[in-house]
């Protein structure tokens, strides 16, 4: 019982001074991520919509291996453009300070990650197309507050096609679209809470040029043989429409 | 069952279709395989629609067999990209499939009992004075029961025995008996199947489905009785569509049975006396059968366990077998693996279309491309409604079609400013109507495992009859749907 008693009031103040503590934060309320490819490398686009602490700071999630290229505010005014980099034991992530406190804003920010389209050979069973590369994209909310919606899209390389999502499911929030001819997989995972981790993949994949040839020589070859092989059907075809006109 | 096979003649359009219908195949296979990937697909989806549309012309052109073709789709989806080995295998352990084994031992069974003739000699002396009586009684067969099981499945695979054996009775399967009236038994069956369903909302859990998103996306309550009143006549005009447009497509002789073949069926039927032991115990098994069908929902407060659908029908095939309860050995028993091997085939490509997301994309471009917004009702109710009706055709699961379906075309209205239920009830009211191919529903390969009608039969029948229903949901639009308040 006393142990019960022990456990439940640790886990009040624990709660109690989180909900307190993420509050100090702000609130990040759409995080949407546009990954494109800059080589093996990734170029993360970011637009967020939040809500600023009582200081005027505005938390932001850091990604492993990157380093902030760009930012820009759509709303609201940034003192300085340079994010403040924050480590708390394992939690790091960045804060930007606004000239507004306690108010919405919208920020756009860039990121350069290394590494992020560093491919691996699908995992494939059984009979499959070959050269399917698998790009995985993972997030982790390393800002000390919960993201309220998160949305994400990862582009394809040039040259390669979007195999799939790994994953896919037509009742889920995936979405395959084009943008300038750049192809892109996307998800909306919604709420991701602080220390979350998401992961996304997909698979690319590039037909080798000499194969669109052989599937031609084989369609075009196989027709032809066809055609010669059952011409006798053609010709039953013939007399009984000869047959018909002539009845 | 009968084992008789009778050669097909063909028409000379079918012959050029036969020759033409490979090399046209593997010219949109080679496209497909070739071509840029549209926007909003990814290379999996363009090849589950470009095996799907190979199978499509094949089967429709029998330009190969059925059975062949399915085994070249078996695979194609994996070696081009379109479905993943290990799913398309899996295909063969599906409830269908064993739906379908299990369906055939049953009619096995009622057959080897004599039952399922006394059935079928009854129906015809009764009511068959004509192939027409015969006919429009099964449809109305299709009708009750929809209201007491609520599966299509369990539906056709309870028909299957007594259609087999009134085409039988009537020497169908004879060197010179009438096929057309093997077809009309068959796809009228199929088609009394999917169209009764869309009277009766809990006939099929889509339905059920589609109501909900109704209420929670518009705030209207549909009830059980308010979708009776709006769909049921729309859902016995169609059936008389159907049986009048089948009439049509495939004349029978229809003479009124002749006296003396009926005075002859008469005296069959009379002798067969009392019902024999045999008789007796596939009628109890058969009973068990449709009663655990019937009763699903209650398994859980009547016995303390579920059984499903599947497993039902399994069950009974297994007391078919039973020693001293059942009367069939395996030898007796005639599943057709052809139809099987076809099945899994057309399963496959079905579902490689609707899991990769082919489905949802061509539904989002067609209402794009035609800018449906901008539309006037009457325009807007009509090509939605004519949407609705033929998205079946890349959708093959109800339920993905019901959440994709409803929840947009409950928008459009929105975002058109009209009343939302107005399109999406009566849009609801043709998930159901999955009738044009094989492998868009169950109740559709267990009526074509019969063997009576071809993929392009069905097909041409299939869209005759669709046309017919939009043609009557877009007049009830204006007069009986305003009538009782809908639209």
């Amino acid at each position: 019982m006393r142990k019960l008693v022990i456990c439940t009031l640790f886990l009040l103040l624990t709660l109690g001074w989180t909900s307190v503590y993420a509050s100090d934060f702000g609130s990040i309320d759409t995080y949407y991520e546009q990954v494109k490819p800059n080589d093996e490398n990734g170029i993360i686009n970011i637009n967020i919509t939040g809500k600023t602490n009582s200081e005027g700071e505005f938390v932001i999630p850091m990604h492993k291996d990157s380093e902030i290229g760009e930012v820009e505010s759509v709303k609201g005014t940034l003192v300085s453009k340079e994010a403040n980099k924050i480590e708390m034991g394992d939690m790091k992530y960045y804060t930007l300070q606004f000239e507004n406190k306690e108010s919405e804003v919208e920020l756009h920010v860039l990121v350069n990650q290394e590494d992020t389209y560093k491919t691996k050979d699908s995992k494939q069973k059984g009979t499959f197309p070959g050269k399917i590369k698998t790009v995985k994209y993972k997030f982790v909310n390393t800002a000390p507050v919960a993201i309220s919606n998160y949305a994400l899209e990862v582009h394809v390389p040039e040259g390669f096609e979007l195999y799939n999502i790994i994953g896919f499911d037509p009742e889920e929030p995936f979405e395959v679209a084009a943008v300038d001819n750049s192809k892109y997989g996307k998800f909306t995972f919604g709420e991701v809470n602080a220390g979350e981790e998401t992961e996304f993949a997909i698979n690319i994949y590039k037909q080798a040029g000499a194969v669109k040839i052989i599937i031609w020589i084989i369609a075009i070859g196989m027709s032809i043989f066809f055609l010669i092989k059952k011409k006798d059907v053609l010709i039953e075809a013939r007399e009984i429409s000869a047959l018909r006109k002539s009845s | 069952m009968s084992s008789v096979k009778v050669k097909k003649i063909k028409s000379p359009f079918e012959l050029k279709m036969t020759y033409f219908g490979l090399p046209l195949a593997l010219l949109i296979i080679a496209c497909m395989l070739t071509m840029p990937t549209p926007a909003g697909l990814t290379y999996s989806a363009k090849m589950a629609m470009g095996v799907f549309s190979f199978a499509i012309i094949l089967w429709v052109s029998d330009a190969l067999p059925t059975y062949l073709t399915s085994l070249i789709v078996i695979v194609l989806l994996p070696l081009t990209g379109g479905w993943v080995e290990a799913d398309v295998l899996g295909v063969f352990g599906y409830e269908v499939i064993w739906l379908m084994v299990a369906a055939f031992i049953i009619t096995s069974g009622m057959e080897k009992s004599g039952l399922a003739k006394r059935l079928a000699l009854f129906l015809i002396t009764k009511f068959g004075k004509s192939t027409n009586l015969i006919l429009l009684c099964l449809m109305v067969i299709n009708l009750l029961i929809a209201f007491v099981v609520p599966s299509t499945t369990a539906r056709a695979a309870m028909l299957l025995p007594i259609v087999i054996l009134v085409a039988d009775a009537f020497g169908v399967n004879k060197e010179d008996g009438d096929k057309n009236f093997g077809k009309l038994l068959a796809l009228q069956g199929l088609q009394a199947n999917n169209l009764t369903t869309a009277a009766i909302v809990t006939a099929t859990s889509s339905q059920i489905l589609a109501i909900g998103f109704i209420k929670d996306l518009t705030g209207s309550d549909v009830s059980w009785g308010k979708w009776f009143l709006a769909s049921s006549p729309i859902a016995v005009l169609t059936l008389l569509a159907s049986y009048f447009i089948g009439k049509m497509m495939f004349k029978t002789e229809n003479k009124e049975a002749s006296e003396l073949k009926l005075s002859g069926l008469k005296e069959e039927y009379k002798k067969l006396g009392k019902m024999s032991g045999m008789e007796k115990r596939a009628l109890v098994i058969f009973a068990v059968t449709v009663f655990l069908w019937s009763t699903d929902t209650l398994h859980i407060s009547m016995f303390g366990f579920q059984l499903s659908l599947v497993m039902v029908a399994i069950l009974s095939a297994a007391l078919f077998f039973m020693p001293y309860i059942g009367i069939l050995n395996w030898k007796e028993s005639s599943i057709p693996w052809d139809l099987m091997i076809f099945s899994c085939g057309a399963y496959s490509a079905g579902l490689a279309l609707n899991d990769s997301g082919v489905a949802s994309w061509a539904l989002s471009s067609i209402f794009t491309k035609l800018g449906v917004q901008h539309m006037g009702f009457l325009k807007l109710y009509a090509v939605v409604i004519l949407i609705a009706t033929f998205s079946h055709m890349v959708f093959t699961s109800k339920t993905v079609r019901t959440i994709i379906l409803i929840p947009t075309i409950i928008s459009l209205g929105q975002a058109a400013g009209v009343n939302p239920v107005a399109l999406a009830l009566p849009a609801a009211f043709t998930i159901a109507d999955t009738i044009t191919l094989p492998p868009h529903c169950k109740p559709n390969l267990i009526y074509y495992s019969t063997g009576y009608f071809n993929v392009l039969e069905q097909l041409t029948y299939g869209v005759l009859v669709l046309l017919a229903k939009w043609a009557l949901l877009i007049i009830a639009s204006f007069t009986w749907f305003k009538f009782i308040g809908i639209c």
